[in-house]
């Protein structure tokens, strides 16, 4: 009798001449067809055995360092593939972010996987903490591939001399971004690579132990005099330990590169003050983003003619608008963000000052820039009226 | 048109813009002429060759990959572009053997986009994944040895916080 039923499933006992078995023989027989029947339908399999080993490295060529952490767990043969190849962990990195405390033997061992003897090309990533509350020491483990990463970040307690010694050999380096705390209190401890573009620098505090050093212009003199950054970021957290003349150096050597600058919360951070002039007349022809925030009237004189966002939030203890009105050259700023309170007396002069902004787009007031004596509404007309653009206010 | 024929011997008529989405085929094409006529697509079976036309015939008005194109390509734009996007997806949610086998004829034919997304859709099987977990995805006996086991969990201790 044919059955109805599609190839590969089971055939009932009854229509299949077996009816003379016992209970036990048909739960026995039906039990094994359904399990033939279920082999067929299941067609997992280990891609490993099946496809090539180049496309085996392509697939996990996508993975993150999390994920071949957990693959290298899987089998004998996985873990061959994934440790011998050193691409997969330079191109994924090394991120041991989530990790309390650092296990330095694992950092090791992925370390030997991602730079194995003879190797030149360097460690796309390594990545410490950055919690707060995370700190830890300067790994000795570091010290000895420094000289082999093109980018870094954590959180680092360093004093400044050990700082000297772990970044003079991070000579491939490319992005930085660090959260620092300890005396490190220069600038220049962290420009040892021609190759840097990206340095991002958090201040957690300076030791209790150490005193506010005051960099010497022979160390400022250690900025190199050209490079290709694009992106400083230096949030000082109203303690960080800035020198005008090293911040000036460094933005005069990257006058041409420099694509974003941000420079927050460092106030009355060093022995000498950053300043309103600490970065005068200094032209950045390439700066398309400018966060300042170095405290009570002080405002960056500089010329960035391509400047697209400009914010100048959390600008302490400015209650009139002449600070911000001595801002000149930003011809392109599509979006402003800050915080003054006006008098109405100033709204004038501020439409006056935003209606050179013909490209303003988006504009950020906190708090409201009007003192109850004048209805928002007839500020925001003003303001569209001249620069025509503008879209968004938000008070 | 172009006619391909699959290792079983099932002739498939394919519009020449299709077929040139593999650079192995638009080769020969280009070798032989207008003229080409039938192409064996030997070790491809039908099922999984219809499959990859129907790739191919959706995308044949992409632009064709350039050769060295993922030079200068970083490694965290890999990481990132393993989205995969929803045609792409629905297309490859088949059973490992087709989708391994679908991954095998795009690198014999050269089919770089369907490669790409092939390995990416392998790639999201194992991410955010235990060992434990890929094991039961893909079938895999775990073959460490007790003490090799407990070796790897002491150097990862750490890797279970997450």
């Amino acid at each position: 009798m044919p059955s109805a039923l599609p190839s590969g499933m089971a055939t009932p006992f009854f229509q299949s001449g077996l009816a003379m078995m016992t209970p036990l023989d048909h739960h026995s027989h039906f039990a094994a067809q359904l399990s033939s029947a279920t082999k067929k339908l299941d067609t997992r399999q280990d891609f490993t055995d099946v496809l090539p080993t180049e496309i085996c490295h392509a697939i996990f060529s996508c993975l993150t360092f999390d994920d071949l952490v957990a693959s290298h767990q899987v089998s004998r043969n996985w873990n061959s593939i994934i440790t011998g190849s050193g691409d997969l962990w330079r191109e994924a990195g090394i991120h041991m972010d989530r990790r309390t405390p650092l296990n330095e033997v694992a950092l090791k061992k992925y370390v030997s996987y991602a730079l194995p003897e003879g190797t030149t090309q360097p460690l796309s990533h390594l990545q410490l903490h950055r919690n707060y509350t995370a700190e830890i020491p300067a790994p000795q483990t570091i010290f000895n591939f420094a000289h082999n990463i093109s980018s870094f970040s954590g959180h680092l307690q360093l004093t400044n001399k050990a700082a000297k010694q772990l970044f003079c050999k991070m000579t491939q380096l490319e992005h930085l971004d660090l959260v620092v705390s300890g005396d490190v209190l220069s600038l220049s401890v962290f420009w040892n690579s021609s190759k840097l573009e990206t340095l991002r620098l958090s201040y957690r505090g300076v030791a209790d132990d150490s005193s506010i050093i005051e960099v010497t212009d022979e160390e400022s003199q250690l900025v190199p005099t050209t490079s290709s950054l694009k992106y400083i970021a230096v949030d000082g957290l109203y303690d960080a330990p800035i020198s005008p003349s090293e911040l000036r150096a460094t933005v005069m050597a990257c006058s041409s590169s420099l694509e974003y600058l941000s420079i927050k919360n460092c106030v009355y951070s060093s022995a000498t003050p950053l300043s309103e002039h600490t970065l005068d007349k200094i032209k950045l022809p390439n700066l398309t983003a400018l966060i300042y925030n170095l405290g009570e009237s002080i405002l960056p004189n500089i010329m960035c003619p391509k400047l697209k966002h400009l914010d100048l939030s959390r600008f302490e203890g400015c209650e009139d608008a002449i600070p911000l009105r001595r801002i000149w050259g930003f011809p392109n700023v599509e979006t402003v963000v800050f915080n003054q309170s006006i008098q109405i007396a100033d709204v004038m002069e501020d439409v006056l000052y935003f209606g050179r902004m013909k490209s303003l787009k988006t504009l950020t007031c906190m708090p409201c820039p009007v003192n109850g004596e004048e209805p928002v509404t007839n500020w925001k007309t003003l303001l569209r009226n001249y620069s025509p653009l503008l879209n968004t206010i938000n008070v | 048109m172009v006619t391909l024929v699959s290792s079983d011997g099932v002739s498939f008529n394919v519009d020449q813009k299709v077929a040139s989405r593999s650079a192995l085929i638009k080769n020969m094409m280009e070798d032989i002429g207008e003229d080409a006529g039938e192409i064996p697509v030997p070790n491809v079976s039908s099922n999984v060759l219809k499959k990859v036309i129907e790739y191919c015939t959706y995308h044949k008005d992409d632009p064709l990959p350039q050769s060295g194109e993922d030079e200068g390509t970083s490694a965290a734009d890999k990481k990132k572009s393993t989205v995969i996007d929803d045609w792409d997806y629905n297309f490859l949610q088949v059973d490992q053997e087709m989708l391994f086998e679908i991954i095998l004829t795009a690198n014999y034919l050269d089919i770089k986009p369907l490669l790409d997304v092939g390995c990416k859709t392998v790639a999201n099987m194992i991410k955010g994944k235990t060992p434990e977990e890929i094991r039961r995805t893909f079938n895999i006996a775990n073959d460490f040895t007790p003490e090799e086991e407990a070796q790897i969990r002491r150097e990862n201790e750490w890797a279970e916080d997450r």
